[in-house]
């Protein structure tokens, strides 16, 4: 173990002691006795061992690595506005490019296409891609949130019984439409009980506005945007039974292969994490610089977002409820297991108090 | 810098560091040992909790989908039972003293389990109203819900689980530090104690093993000794500094003592050959003798003294040419001599002849001691004085008879004039009683001073007797005040008498009275009119001392030295008084002399005198 580090775990004191201790005994025999040079070599030999001591404190000791971050820009992804804002992927010896996307979807799509190393999105396109039997693994929850992703709908006192039969627009394979699909299930209703249009995000509001649709599934901004372009009343609802959680995966061979720089980039949030627990108003100011979002809107949103970065039992439980889904549309082939998407080592080994997940495996 | 702090500087130190270093790892370990205790209790208690809310949470669940499936009513007390110990477990949960991500889970936690109430309670509704879509829905959203609420609480456990066995660790890896520090500073201390080891050797003991070495070789004579090295400021250095300085000065004071030895070597010997010179022909007879009493060396005039040839002198014993009378005496000084009593001697003594006679002589004797003051040997003087003693005897003995012959006429004459003062008094003029007043005093002087030469004489023919008894002092000396409380009232004397009542001494009683008489009758002759007179007595050792002060004329200084001889009297006072005899101090020195005591005096003229007599208490005969 370097010095530096144990200096850091014991403690600056013992370690102000360990180091002033030959140095004073050093100045004492070179005050006193009537030897200057041997005095002086010892001195020498003091110095020469605390600039090692400092070289093994300050010099990092992993190399410095490059990785590309597919992202879906996105209130969820503040954690990677933090890190790169306050350069803490440079801090840990990494070169972070990053790979912004209107949604996490196509973030994993990068992803998996190989145009990135790691993605962060929504829990669904990862379940989404691992039914397609795409071979990801988690490796980190960046933030949860359970009033982020709704459904906006028209009219005042709609009810969402009331879009048996009419447009209702939804990126596909995203969360909005799992969430989608369980406000609809709790009112006896299925996707074969109203018209799903799938939109692209950037393309949602123009839908919105003429519309073209009758309510949309999505998550903010853009349902804040939707109901301030709305020119009648709308309502926002929210599943009381979803918890999103933005999620970082990587292919599965990397998790191991590129296990450094992964630990470099986990170690960026995690700073970025602490950062934002000591300073909250200068992490919100910076995702709002970069999301463009004028701060009132941001701030009624901001309270909604847990930014932590975990693996909890609350992802698996969601994992799992969402592959019950795939499964009942038959969306899925095959029976996925949840557990294998989930690779809680590298951040277990770093944070212990970071993973709550039980493994069932 | 001193030794002491040279050695205790560097030890405080490592103790001040050791002692701190010491605290903060134990202060560090008892924080992280309440802070253990602290999250176990908290762990065990979350622990509880979960546990048990995950019972209630199985029993409603049952109950819920028992009710549902049956409508029965008489589940719901049940179910309102468990809920309401479920609201108590959750408040019990929320009143855990949490922090941080803890806390956050666990309120997460506990909003998740409201939600799951709140769609328990919907869908008890909704069976209750016999809405079975509703119910439906709400048994779905709530299987949902509970499922999401028990990942929550798998959490918080497993976060607490976590975070104790964090701090277990925390605490095994403190103690492994703790470890770890100590040894380190073990070797550090060792290190710095070779080192200072090292720093003492060459500070201390190789200066301490090169002054042994030139004390060794101060020892052996060698004096010529000189620091090896520059000297330190320490008390090393400052014992070197002073014992070379010390040699230096004992080289110089061993130079001057040995230019002294040969100078006193010489001088030694010029006086060793005077002296011997001085011995042998010195006209007095002189001999040598050992502490012993046996003779060393015999002079010529001493031999040719004694009647011997000089060579035969020296084998005659001591004892055997003195005569047998005086030898108790002689012995007794010697013995008095040896012991320190006198330095020196003079006696008269009967030595006898080779011929068989007896004669007087004179002996100087001095003891010659060594430096350590053991006697080595005595130096005799020895002067013939035979004829003065015989003259001075016949002298005495005329002296006594005539002054006895002299005494019976001139008490008739005394007599004579008294009785014709007291019968012509009236009858003639008074220029003719003045003439037989003076006669009369004339005749009582001269009586005096025949009374007086007569005891002298008497004294020196030996011919007095001393009588020895127990003397009390004070009694003696008070009768005296008696007898001459007419003069002393006459001329407004104070006298006093400080003498405790139980001084005795073993002494001559008319003797001694003969002494102090003398003594107070001259201080009341010669103080002036309202002066004072004192007698004090008191032992001294195995003497007493007896002391008549007055505050009179005093004896000039340049007459001192005759104090105690024949007819002496003070310039000062002849004019004063001009009746005095002369004799009365001759007589109490010859007195006191004879018995075996002292007088002294001393005096400033003007203001007074102080004699004392210094007798021995108790009489022994020689």
């Amino acid at each position: 173990m370097p010095f530096g580090t144990w200096c850091l775990e014991l403690g600056t004191f013992p370690c102000v002691v360990l180091l002033s201790l030959p140095l004073s005994s050093t100045l004492f025999f070179f005050l006193h006795m009537r030897r200057p040079p041997v005095a002086i070599i010892g001195l020498g030999a003091v110095v020469a061992l605390a600039g090692m001591v400092a070289i093994g404190f300050f010099t990092p000791t992993r190399g410095s690595r490059t990785l590309t971050l597919a992202y879906p820009s996105l209130i969820s992804s503040a954690l990677i506005y933090v890190a790169e804002d306050r350069g803490f992927f440079t801090q840990e010896g990494m070169e972070v490019v990053l790979q912004p996307h209107s949604v996490g979807r196509d973030a994993v799509r990068s992803l998996v296409e190989g145009k990135a190393d790691a993605a962060v999105a929504y829990e669904t396109p990862l379940l989404r891609q691992a039914c397609d039997g795409k071979d990801l693994v988690a490796l980190a929850q960046l933030h949860t949130s359970e009033r982020n992703t709704g459904l906006i709908l028209r009219g005042t006192g709609a009810d969402i019984v009331s879009l048996k039969g009419k447009a209702v627009g939804v990126p596909r394979g995203t969360n909005a439409e799992f969430v989608l699909q369980q406000l609809l299930r709790f009112h006896g209703l299925t996707f074969r009980d109203i018209i799903v249009k799938d939109i692209p995000l950037p393309a949602s509001l123009e839908a919105w506005e003429k519309g073209e649709v009758q309510a949309l599934a999505l998550w903010n901004p853009i349902l804040s945007d939707a109901a301030q372009a709305a020119r009648e009343q709308t309502q926002t609802v929210f599943s009381d039974v979803y918890t999103e959680s933005s999620v970082l995966m990587v292919r599965s061979e990397d998790s191991a292969r590129r296990r450094g720089a992964l630990e470099r980039l986990l170690h960026a949030f995690k700073r970025a994490e602490r950062f934002m627990g000591e300073h909250p108003e200068e992490g919100r100011a910076i995702v709002q610089r970069n999301l463009k979002i004028p701060p009132e809107q941001l701030a009624i949103f901001w309270p909604h977002f847990d930014f932590h970065v975990t693996l909890s039992n609350v992802l698996m439980s969601i994992l799992e409820n969402e592959a019950a889904w795939f499964r009942d549309q038959g969306e899925c082939p095959f029976p996925v297991q949840t557990e294998m998407l989930i690779d809680p080592q590298l951040l277990r080994s770093m944070d212990p108090l970071a993973v709550t997940l039980e493994s069932k495996l | 810098m001193t030794l002491a702090k040279k050695i205790l500087v560097p030890f405080g130190i490592l103790i001040a560091i050791w002692g701190t270093l010491s605290l903060y790892l134990l202060f560090q370990f008892a924080d992280r040992q309440r802070e253990l205790s602290r999250y176990t209790d908290t762990f065990l208690e979350i622990h509880d909790v979960n546990h048990e809310l995950a019972n209630r949470g199985r029993h409603l669940e049952t109950d819920l989908l028992s009710y549902a499936l049956t409508g029965d009513a008489h589940m719901l007390p049940s179910i309102r039972s468990a809920e309401a110990a479920e609201r108590v477990l959750l408040e019990q949960l929320s009143t855990l003293t949490l922090a941080g991500r803890g806390k956050e889970l666990t309120e997460e936690y506990i909003r998740s389990r409201d939600k799951v109430r709140d769609m328990r309670v919907q869908a008890v509704e909704a069976i209750r109203l016999g809405d079975k879509a509703a119910a439906g829905f709400t048994l779905d959203k709530w299987m949902i819900l509970t499922r999401a609420s028990q990942a929550k609480s798998e959490d918080v456990n497993k976060y607490h689980s976590i975070l104790l066995g964090q701090h277990v660790e925390n605490g095994q890896r403190l103690m492994q530090r703790a470890m770890e520090v100590s040894t380190f500073f073990a070797a550090l201390c060792i290190l710095l104690l070779l080192i200072f080891s090292f720093y003492l050797r060459s500070s201390l003991i190789r200066p301490l093993a090169e002054l042994t070495r030139q004390v060794r070789k101060v020892t052996e004579g060698d004096l010529h000794i000189f620091p090896a090295g520059s000297l330190g400021t320490d008390e090393i250095g400052q014992l070197t500094s002073s014992f070379t300085e010390m040699t230096a000065k004992l080289r110089h004071t061993y130079r001057s003592l040995e230019e002294k030895a040969e100078r006193s070597a010489g001088e030694l010997a010029v006086s060793q050959e005077q002296f011997t010179r001085a011995f042998r022909d010195s006209s007095l007879g002189m001999c040598l003798l050992t502490p012993e009493g046996a003779l060393l060396e015999v002079n010529a005039a001493l031999a040719r003294m004694m009647g011997y040839a000089e060579r035969d002198a020296a084998q005659v014993r001591p004892l055997d040419i003195i005569h047998a009378e005086d030898q108790p005496f002689i012995q007794e000084q010697k013995r008095a001599m040896i012991s320190g009593l006198h330095d020196a001697i003079q006696v008269e003594v009967r030595l006898l002849h080779k011929r068989g006679y007896a004669f007087w002589a004179l002996a100087n004797a001095s003891l010659v001691r060594d430096t350590q003051g053991v006697p080595l040997y005595f130096i005799v003087q020895v002067q013939d004085i035979h004829r003065r003693k015989v003259e001075e005897m016949a002298q005495s003995e005329f002296v006594a008879l005539a002054s006895h012959q002299l005494r019976t006429p001139l008490t008739s004459v005394r007599w004579t004039l008294g009785r014709a003062l007291r019968t012509l008094r009236g009858k003639v003029d008074d220029g003719d009683m003045r003439l037989l007043e003076e006669a009369r005093r004339a005749t009582v002087n001269l009586a005096g001073i025949i009374d007086a030469m007569l005891t002298i004489s008497q004294i020196e023919a030996g011919k007095v007797t001393v009588r020895m008894e127990d003397v009390c002092v004070r009694d003696l000396i008070q009768a005296l005040r008696e007898e001459f409380s007419g003069p002393c009232k006459e001329k407004r004397l104070g006298v006093r008498v400080d003498i405790p009542p139980t001084l005795t001494l073993c002494t001559d009683r008319r003797l001694l009275r003969e002494c102090v008489s003398n003594l107070f009758s001259n201080a009341i002759k010669y103080t002036p009119p309202g002066g004072s007179i004192s007698f004090e007595a008191g032992e001294k050792g195995s003497d007493v001392r007896i002391t008549v002060s007055d505050t009179g004329l005093g004896i000039p200084m340049h007459q001192q030295e005759r104090v105690f001889s024949k007819f002496f009297r003070g310039d000062n006072v002849v004019m004063h008084e001009p009746n005095g005899t002369g004799l009365g101090l001759y007589l109490v020195a010859t007195v006191v002399r004879l018995l075996r005591g002292k007088a002294t005096f001393r005096s400033r003229e003007g203001e007074g005198t102080v004699f004392s007599i210094l007798l021995p208490k108790e009489w022994r005969d020689h």
